[in-house]
């Protein structure tokens, strides 16, 4: 439900800032939206957040204003990055080769058998830095192939790593593989007779003026509002509530707290990090999607086919684990599912398409199926219900579940913030009943692309491959 | 010949080319070539243990361990003291660590700061990473691979704590790996010489912990059972016969010592201050949950593991482990790869059979305890890592090495060694500065003697800085034994915790009734209390 937590609501706010009071600073009441991701720095509140999402979603804020439906407008923007980053995966595999029917099958899995699903239709960061990555890896794939105008790719490659430091601080790092395939892919090694010849393309440097002029723009916001061209969110002291006009926080309010950002992990978080992203029931990407898991079979022949390219996707996929395993809140707060991990399972998806299309065994098919079907089931819940699950600890005191369980209980009370449902549907469908209609519709299309149009696809190709007759 | 050495930078819009020729290739390939990689890994080894030694005896934290004290005081006490000797190696513990520092513990500054057992930690961790190294280029690993698996060695940041104390770990990880790599050569060349110096090494381990006792057993079925299946009954008993009977030789001799000078051959195992004992008494309280459940066991040893050399590199030491049985044909390197996980499999079972005592966060809610055992499995993670990251597929040879040094510098930068914990806040500490500084003022001024029991307090005498020849203590015979019956004729001070008899010298002066008359409490502790003679008979 829109507005259920606290980052949503911190970004909005901030949006709200820069468009009503045309200013960073978040004053009275919408200072107090933000709450508890509310920084205090100088006798003046700021968004925890960096500003990039509220400035990104701005527009649309301001179009969806006149029609009165801004709101609205703003949260279309997570939907419309969900549905690019989709249609991104489709075209990084036909990039690869990969039979459409798998290449389309792998854009579904991402789209609604995973727990991103719930998170296309909240104002979080998440879809947006799926699509840096996503799109910074499409776009040194276009890159290589030093075709006209070539580098406008590179441009863009920068462009996409600036923008993801002014989305989210981590991004800094979560990109790093792809500037690093973006480096490689500008040079060139080669043995010419006895000599080796080392060429590097100068466009990498000259195209690094979009990271240049974005990087300068928020250094300076730094700079203005905090007097730091590098300081980051987190060294703003966090105000948990305001009551009569005084700041309530858990720090020392007459210190600026000193921290950097590698001082956010921390080795020893990292076997339970691992637990809690990968398999507890609390936040597992396993216990959620474990269609995920056979993924793992598609980075194999990955491998074969393209080996740079697998092993950029794998670095990005182990650095987003490693990174947010060592955070100190690898549960997200009270969130569904891993959502630290919603840029992995796009680029697991992208795996599983080439699992599909390199063991082509129908019965490889028909197993992964269940798997399927009960990762479309999870997600579901999530996205129609709520994304409020607390972590364990804080969910036992207050008595409540701490899985998707607490999903389901919604669903039968018929809780949910859909729009569409509770627009147009709340008087002729319960909301389980409205589930299963949506459940079913899935299913049906998933079954169509995993086992139909294989079938299709390979008779159009056999067809196109035997000599016409004159 | 124009061409050959052509060395070029061409710079134009689109492109930077640098072109070299093949004579300067060349040179630079035999420059490369000639490093000496393994006096490279050496030299560095030996900056970082000098240098982390200097870092953590600057902040005392080389001395926080109870059990780091104790061996320095033991070492102390066979060389000064009410009775010197070499009986003051004592039982419980295994000797060679002890006599390792006998060079140097007569000198009070290297008594004190530490550096007598530092030193011989500190020349087990460099030589643990030079022969780690060797291992792994000796099983055919690359140079980039052995240089991944010596780093994730020489870069842990729990080993770089334990190499500047003086504590047993390091002494037992640096002759484990010697051991581990002679075993890899006999297994490779067959030679006898090679088998000789890993049983020599295997008898270092048996006279350092008891892990290498079962390192003994371990490597006596490995190099049997793969001696037998290639070569027949005759040559793997003679094989088996000439290691077991060096091998075992630490084994016998410890016997032997405790048959003389306790009149008990098992004495360090049966005595009221062995370690079962102290498990017993545990049990009794109900804190050793890992006895008789051997599920608890592998959990608190897995987290002991992963706390320890990292939860990455445990994993990828376990798929390290596993390529390396599977790729490996020749059985006596799969017996040589067997061994490596002897360790591993000597501390779960001492935790089931209730030998021994490990609390973790993780399993036991807020308390540690004895976390550092589970430092012992780094030889096998380092090595089978090593071996890993030499196989030609690029995305583990890249991948592997990415994620490790992530895990490493992310240790360094938040600065977590979970033994450095348990040293300051875990039960292997007790924070006696206090107690012993009281002490040196009340009893420095004077020459009396002081009744004291080093199995519960020997941390407590090393805090007082005051020389071994002031304490009467289990090990000077006698005159403890007098001491405990008439305290007042000879012992002007007493240490001990008053009131509950956990220790020997509380339980005896419980039973006097002259006690509280003679002696009065100058001093309480969080650990013991102090008390001076009210007033000291004449000497006779």
């Amino acid at each position: 439900m829109p507005f259920e937590l606290s980052p949503e609501r911190g970004r909005y706010a901030l949006t709200l800032a820069i468009a009503e009071d045309k200013t960073f600073q978040l004053k009275d009441e919408i200072a107090r939206m933000a709450l508890p991701d509310l920084g205090y720095y100088k006798g003046n509140f700021f968004s925890i957040f960096p500003p990039g999402i509220s400035i990104l979603v701005l527009p649309f804020y301001l179009l969806g204003k006149m029609i009165n439906f801004a709101q609205l407008a703003v949260f279309s923007v997570p939907a419309i990055f969900a549905v690019l980053n989709s249609i991104l995966i489709f075209l990084i595999l036909k990039k690869f080769e990969v039979r459409s029917s798998y290449a389309f099958i792998a854009s579904l899995i991402f789209s609604f058998a995973t727990t991103s699903w719930s998170y296309a239709v909240t104002l979080y960061q998440h879809h947006i830095t799926t699509f840096l990555i996503l799109s910074g890896f499409y776009y040194v794939l276009r890159f290589q192939k030093y075709r006209k105008l070539y580098w406008i790719w590179g441009l863009l490659v920068w462009l996409n790593y600036a923008v993801g430091l002014v989305i989210d601080s981590p991004n800094g790092l979560l990109l790093l593989p792809i500037m690093i395939y973006f480096l490689t892919s500008s040079f060139e090694i080669k043995i010419i007779s006895t000599q080796l010849n080392i060429k590097l393309k100068t466009v990498i440097v000259y195209t690094i003026i979009p990271f240049l002029v974005i990087g300068f723009l928020y250094g300076y916001y730094n700079y203005s509002y905090f007097g730091d061209w590098f300081k980051i969110r987190k060294n703003l002291i966090k105000v948990t509530d305001i009551k009569d006009g005084n700041i309530i926080s858990n720090e020392d309010t007459s210190v600026t707290p000193q921290k950097y950002v590698l001082g956010l992990f921390d080795a020893k978080n990292i076997p339970n990090g691992l637990y809690t992203l990968l398999v507890s029931n609390e936040r597992g990407l396993f216990y959620y999607s474990p269609i995920m898991a056979l993924a793992l079979l598609g980075v194999i022949s990955a491998y074969k086919k393209r080996v740079r390219e697998t092993i950029i996707l794998v670095s990005l996929i182990s650095l987003n684990i490693f990174l947010y395993s060592a955070f100190g809140d690898p549960w997200g707060g009270w969130a569904f599912g891993p959502r630290y991990l919603i840029p992995s399972m796009a680029i697991l998806s992208i795996f599983l398409g080439f699992a599909y299309h390199s063991i082509r065994s129908f019965w490889f098919r028909l197993i992964s199926f269940p798997f399927i079907i009960y990762s479309v089931a999870v997600a579901l819940l999530g996205a129609l219900t709520t994304s409020q699950i607390p972590p364990r600890v804080e969910a036992i005191p207050l008595g409540i579940d701490y899985t998707y369980i607490r999903n389901l209980k919604f669903l039968e009370s018929g809780q949910t913030g859909s729009f569409a449902y509770n627009y147009f549907f709340k008087n002729y469908l319960s909301l389980a009943q409205y589930w299963l209609v949506i459940f079913i519709s899935i299913v049906i299309l998933m079954s169509i692309f995993l086992f139909v149009a294989p079938y299709l696809e390979r008779r159009k190709l056999y067809e196109w491959s035997k000599p016409k007759s004159t | 010949m124009n061409g050959v050495n052509q060395n070029q930078l061409k710079v134009s819009p689109g492109a930077v080319e640098i072109t070299i020729g093949r004579i300067t290739l060349e040179k630079i390939s035999t420059w490369f070539a000639s490093l000496n990689v393994m006096a490279i890994v050496a030299f560095f080894a030996s900056v970082l243990s000098g240098f982390f030694w200097i870092y953590f005896s600057s902040r005392g934290y080389n001395l926080t361990y109870n059990d780091a004290m104790s061996h320095l005081d033991i070492a102390r006490r066979v060389v000064e003291g009410v009775k010197p000797g070499l009986a003051q190696l004592g039982s419980v513990w295994l000797p060679l660590p002890h006599i390792l520092m006998l060079p140097t513990i007569w000198n009070d500054f290297f008594w004190h700061s530490g550096l007598s057992g530092g030193i011989p930690s500190m020349i087990s961790y460099v030589l643990a990473c030079i022969f780690t190294y060797k291992s792994i280029r000796l099983l055919g690993g690359t140079e980039f691979g052995a240089l991944i698996g010596t780093a994730v060695v020489a870069l842990n940041t729990n080993f770089l704590y334990l190499q500047t104390t003086a504590l047993t770990e390091p002494l037992f990880l640096g002759t484990f790996i010697l051991a581990t790599y002679y075993l890899i050569r006999w297994a490779k060349t067959q030679d006898i010489l090679s088998l000789v110096i890993a049983a020599f090494f295997i008898l270092l381990t048996g006279l350092t912990r008891y892990d290498g006792w079962f390192l003994l057993v371990f490597a006596l079925f490995a190099v049997f059972l793969s001696t037998y299946f290639k070569n027949g009954w005759k040559k793997a008993e003679g094989t088996t016969v000439l290691f077991g009977t060096l091998a075992s030789l630490g084994v016998i001799v410890w016997f032997v010592w405790n048959l003389v000078i306790f009149g008990n051959p098992l004495y360090f195992a049966t005595s009221e201050f062995s370690a079962g004992a102290q498990q017993e008494r545990m049990y009794a309280a109900g804190v050793l949950l890992t006895k008789g459940d051997i599920l608890f066991s592998l959990k608190t040893y897995f987290f002991s593991m992963i706390d320890n050399i990292g939860v990455y590199i445990f994993f990828f030491g376990l798929i390290g482990w596993v390529y390396f049985m599977v790729k490996n044909k020749n059985i006596y390197l799969r017996a040589a790869g067997a061994v490596l996980l002897a360790p591993m499999v000597f501390n779960i079972l001492s935790l089931y059979l209730g030998q021994s005592a490990l609390f973790l966060p993780e399993t036991m809610g807020n308390s540690w305890f004895n976390v550092r055992y589970g430092i012992v499995v780094l030889p096998w993670a380092a090595i089978c890592i090593g071996f890993l990251v030499s196989t030609r597929n690029l995305l583990v040879k890249i991948l592997i090495p990415a994620i490790i040094l992530l895990e490493i510098g992310l240790s360094f930068s938040s600065h977590y060694s979970i033994t450095i914990v348990d040293g300051l806040v875990g039960a292997s500490q007790k924070n006696v500065t206090l107690i012993g500084s009281e002490i040196n003022q009340y009893a420095g001024k004077d020459n009396g003697l002081i009744l004291a029991s080093v199995a519960s307090h020997d941390a407590i005498l090393f805090s007082s800085g005051l020389p071994m020849r002031r304490f009467i203590h289990e090990g000077t015979g006698k005159l403890w034994m007098d001491s405990l019956q008439n305290p007042d004729q000879y012992a002007q001070y007493i240490i001990m915790r008053s009131g509950d008899g956990s220790d020997s010298v509380s339980r005896a002066m419980m039973k006097l009734e002259s006690f509280p008359i003679k002696y009065r409490m100058v001093y309480k502790g969080d650990f013991a209390d102090f008390y001076e003679r009210i007033s000291f008979p004449p000497q006779q």
